[in-house]
């Protein structure tokens, strides 16, 4: 899952190396997201993980997307 | 018979109120004979408005939307939230129908960034930018971008607006290569914060772009460059600045004026005000989504929406020969 994360937050961060991002990486302090970032994220979460979001979810780490996206799939 | 251009207007969430944006669509109907519009808002009030004006009916498509995203919303929270709000119809509309061609806002900023993003994503999704388009010395126009949307950028940032801005020129504005340059704080590629002098590099080393180098706050409205690359904090800057600047002149000349009775002086005084007053220039533009969106001024007047229609419809027309030509030569 994480991985597969990654790939998603590259698309997001394409400047971003994804090799030390783990699921305790924290989204705004660790990686500078946005919301804009975040919306696109979701976006991106989407398209690969095949569900729509019904609300807009501040996360706070990698690790908090990957269980949403867990109870989702 | 002259092709017709329709464009959505939604009527919520500028600071004059619904009236005054459907008041300025009604004018903009009687200007350009072209236009159609599709407004989106209270529906009861939207056709007595129109009514009152004698707008001409039959060029006017309504949707009604109960509900509005205020600048008190959480941009994201309420576009995922607010369903039936005039902005997320009017965006739905936008991406689901072939016959609408762009879209006009004079609310919340955020949400119009947000919502553009959900609903009219290109194919491979990009950040988008809200970029300004600035009458130049030159007599042309300079996009400068970005003015507010991404206000700490990377370098790789900077370049993705490079990309935006120089297509964007080149599909709405007719420049077959538009020069780029870089906001900074001298003309050398040594000079900038980190993240300017590692994007000059990138720029410099970018062949899809025509890169023309750095340029300083004070030449940004001189027409050197078709685009100007900013990070959001930078671009709102150099933007305001020249807005305060422009006011702080007009009313200089204009007291000047009345103390000496100079009728030329005035004349002068119309000439600068359709040229700098932010109620003749448009609005702001979204780039990197699929169809053209405007955020005009939160404090819009109906002159200022007559203009952003006026200025959306010659994108779209510049757009039209763009979309020929590009088929021809393919």
């Amino acid at each position: 899952m994480i991985e597969k994360l990654k790939e998603v937050l590259g698309k997001v961060l394409p400047e971003v190396d994804m090799a030390n991002v783990n699921a305790d990486t924290r989204l705004i302090e660790d990686l500078c997201f946005d919301s804009l970032a975040m919306m696109m994220m979701s976006m991106e979460i989407e398209d690969a993980f095949g569900f729509r979001f019904k609300e807009f979810v501040r996360f706070e780490t990698v690790g908090d997307v990957a269980s949403y996206i867990e109870t989702r799939i | 018979m002259e092709k017709t251009i329709k464009i959505v207007i939604d009527t919520k969430g500028a600071d004059k109120g619904a009236q005054m944006m459907i008041k300025g669509a009604a004018m903009a109907l009687s200007e350009y004979p072209a236009l159609e519009l599709c407004l989106v808002g209270d529906a009861e009030l939207i056709a007595a408005e129109l009514k009152a004006h004698n707008a001409d009916v039959a060029r006017v498509e309504i949707i009604d939307a109960p509900d509005e995203i205020t600048n008190y919303d959480s941009p994201a929270v309420a576009v995922f939230g607010k369903p039936e709000s005039s902005l997320v119809r009017a965006l739905t509309a936008l991406s689901e129908r072939d016959d609408l061609a762009g879209l006009i806002n004079a609310g919340s900023t955020g949400a119009l960034i947000a919502g553009s993003m959900r609903y009219l994503s290109l194919k491979d999704r990009v950040r988008p930018a809200l970029a300004a388009v600035l009458p130049a010395e030159s007599g042309g126009f300079t996009c400068l971008v970005d003015t507010g949307a991404t206000i700490d950028c990377p370098p790789a940032l900077l370049v993705h607006f490079a990309h935006l801005g120089s297509a964007f020129m080149k599909e709405y504005y007719g420049i077959e290569s538009p020069g780029v340059a870089l906001l900074s704080n001298g003309a050398e590629p040594t000079k900038g914060n980190a993240a300017v002098k590692e994007a000059h590099q990138l720029l410099a080393a970018d062949e899809s772009i025509r890169f023309i180098g750095n340029l300083e706050g004070n030449s940004a409205l001189s027409g050197a460059a078709d685009v100007l690359v900013a990070d959001g904090f930078a671009g709102n800057q150099v933007l305001k600045c020249s807005e305060g600047m422009a006011r702080r002149l007009i009313t200089d000349i204009v007291k000047y004026a009345k103390k000496t009775g100079d009728e030329n002086i005035m004349k002068l005084v119309g000439h600068l005000m359709s040229v700098y007053d932010f109620n003749s220039l448009g609005g702001g533009i979204i780039l990197g989504i699929s169809k053209p969106v405007i955020k005009a001024h939160g404090a819009a007047n109906e002159k200022t929406v007559v203009s952003v229609i006026g200025m959306m419809m010659r994108m779209l027309e510049n757009k039209q020969v763009y979309d020929r030509d590009s088929f021809a030569i393919s």
